[in-house]
């Protein structure tokens, strides 16, 4: 038989192909709901609709990627990526990337509507723009915290079949914790865009806790 | 002849069940197919799970081409292939896009020869698994094995489930794998008429712990069932039989040497005995 050997090794990058194929259907019904709500934010200038964009543009594709990554819904496919040549540390480091890059790919669309938007629309927020950036970019926050929390609970024995409740609880927690530091925020009388940068600091701090112990839970399970 | 693959002294144990692995122990040597024959639930897929690193032993030691069997083995699992009971893969793939992906997880893979399987199991390669019957997703899976030049072949019940012109290729194929004297092949199965066909060892596990691990020839032609009745079962040495199982009207014994059975009671009737006769004896019988 002919041979046609390969020699580039890069396991993440193959996973990554999978991930892809796994997401891209969702990903594009996620990206036309962005572009009908961006439309909308034009014409109508209206800040609900533009909560709606912030909301679903950031944390619509981790969410999509979550759900495409398997888990409980293909543990055969779990299974078999680790016994592939592929360590199990460079397993958590893939997804916990994978999470990370689908959490941001959103910002950039907001932002760019968000600001064709404020530049149509003079009152489309009470503050200014760069305070509005602020706010869209701590939206990741909450896929950050979400995820953070998910993960390395989904990785113990008392997460084991539960994935799709703690995925709820994660996101209600992760939603309540930047609204719970607006609020304070707000009563503490800190300048607009504060509450927004300690979430975000917050759940960058959290998501990379979360990795180091996810990466300490995985090299003891069983698949 | 050096082995492919040591197992020596693997315990595993699980919190939430009582199933134990014990001390198993087992070598496959190179160029070889190993037979592992038990029941469901006996241990085989713990221990190929041990073996592959998707479960964590407890303790004991797993040697693959010599070394030592770790997380970090990278090399070593690249040598491995893998075909378990069912579709491994999310549905939605096609084989292109698993071959896409596999390029970069093997340092072998060899995209020319896995078009060459599909070609040969006449498996569409544009379509989703999610349209392939049970007997085209093993047989991609097989595929997906193969195409990245493994020395060590694992297959947990890959046969399983499949009908016999489908199971019958893919036997076809492994018997072409060991044809490389530096190939070798765990075949976990509970169906013994395929272990027959292919395997050149066997090896047999019972409630976590390994009952032999022998010649497939040597189960053959040395095994033998004595058929006997009551009055001549009295007069048999204990120590001559491995197992027996009484019947209505017959009692078998099974013994491990038969011509020597055969010259020490002339009046019983020895028969040859197969892997699922064994199996049946020593599991259901009274040791």
């Amino acid at each position: 038989m002919m041979s046609n050997t390969t020699k580039n090794m890069s396991p993440q990058k193959g996973l990554l192909i999978y991930l892809f194929h796994s997401v891209i259907g969702s990903l594009l019904i996620v990206l036309l709901i962005c572009f009908v709500m961006a439309t909308a934010l034009l014409i109508t200038g209206n800040p609900l609709v533009y909560s709606l964009l912030a909301g679903i543009g950031i944390i619509g594709p981790p969410y999509v990627v979550l759900m495409g990554m398997g888990g409980s819904k293909y543990p055969k496919w779990e299974r078999f990526q680790i016994s592939m040549p592929i360590k199990r540390s460079d397993l958590v480091t893939y997804q916990y990337l994978s999470m990370a890059l689908a959490s941001t790919v959103g910002i950039p669309f907001v932002a760019i509507f968000t600001a064709i938007g404020y530049r149509m629309h003079e009152r489309l927020f009470d503050y200014n723009l760069v305070t509005a950036l602020i706010n869209i970019s701590a939206h990741i926050a909450v896929p950050l915290i979400m995820l953070g929390l998910l993960l390395p609970l989904a990785s113990t024995k008392m997460g084991e079949g539960k994935e799709e409740g703690l995925t709820f609880v994660c996101f209600l927690v992760a939603f309540a914790i930047p609204l719970l530091i607006s609020v304070v925020g707000v009563r503490l009388g800190l300048k607009e865009g504060i509450p927004a940068l300690i979430s975000l600091a917050l759940s960058v701090i959290i998501y990379l806790v979360s990795y180091v112990i996810t990466k300490g839970l995985y090299s003891k399970m069983d698949f | 002849m050096c082995a492919i693959l040591e197992v020596k002294e693997l315990t595993k144990s699980y919190e939430k069940s009582d199933f134990r692995l014990n001390n198993i122990s087992f070598t496959i040597p190179r160029g070889t197919i190993m037979g592992f024959v038990g029941e469901n639930g006996a241990g085989k897929t713990t221990t190929i799970g041990c073996i592959l690193n998707t479960l964590i032993k407890d303790r004991g030691s797993i040697k693959i081409f010599g070394k030592e069997m770790t997380d970090t083995s990278i090399e070593l699992r690249s040598d491995i292939g893998v075909v378990y009971d069912s579709n491994v893969f999310p549905e939605h793939l096609t084989p292109a896009n698993i071959a896409a992906g596999m390029r970069y997880i093997h340092a072998n893979w060899d995209n020319g020869l896995f078009q060459e399987y599909l070609l040969k199991f006449k498996l569409p390669e544009k379509k989703k698994i999610k349209t392939y019957s049970r007997g085209m997703t093993m047989k991609l899976a097989v595929a997906v094995a193969l195409a990245h030049h493994p020395k060590l072949l694992i297959l947990d019940e890959a046969t399983s489930g499949l009908d016999p012109i489908v199971r019958d290729d893919i036997l076809d194929v492994f018997l072409d794998f060991v044809q490389d004297d530096n190939n070798s092949i765990l075949l976990s199965s509970h169906i013994t008429s395929d272990l027959e066909k292919v395997a050149d060892y066997i090896t047999f596990i019972h409630e976590g712990s390994i009952i032999f691990s022998e010649k497939k020839d040597v189960l053959k032609y040395n095994y033998g069932v004595m058929r006997c009745k009551q009055s001549q079962f009295e007069k048999i040495d204990s120590s001559d039989m491995l197992a027996y199982r009484k019947h209505d009207y017959q009692i078998d014994v099974l013994v491990a040497d038969k011509e020597v059975a055969a010259k020490k009671y002339p009046n019983v009737i020895i028969d040859h005995t197969s892997i699922e006769e064994i199996m049946l004896l020593l599991v259901k019988g009274v040791k």
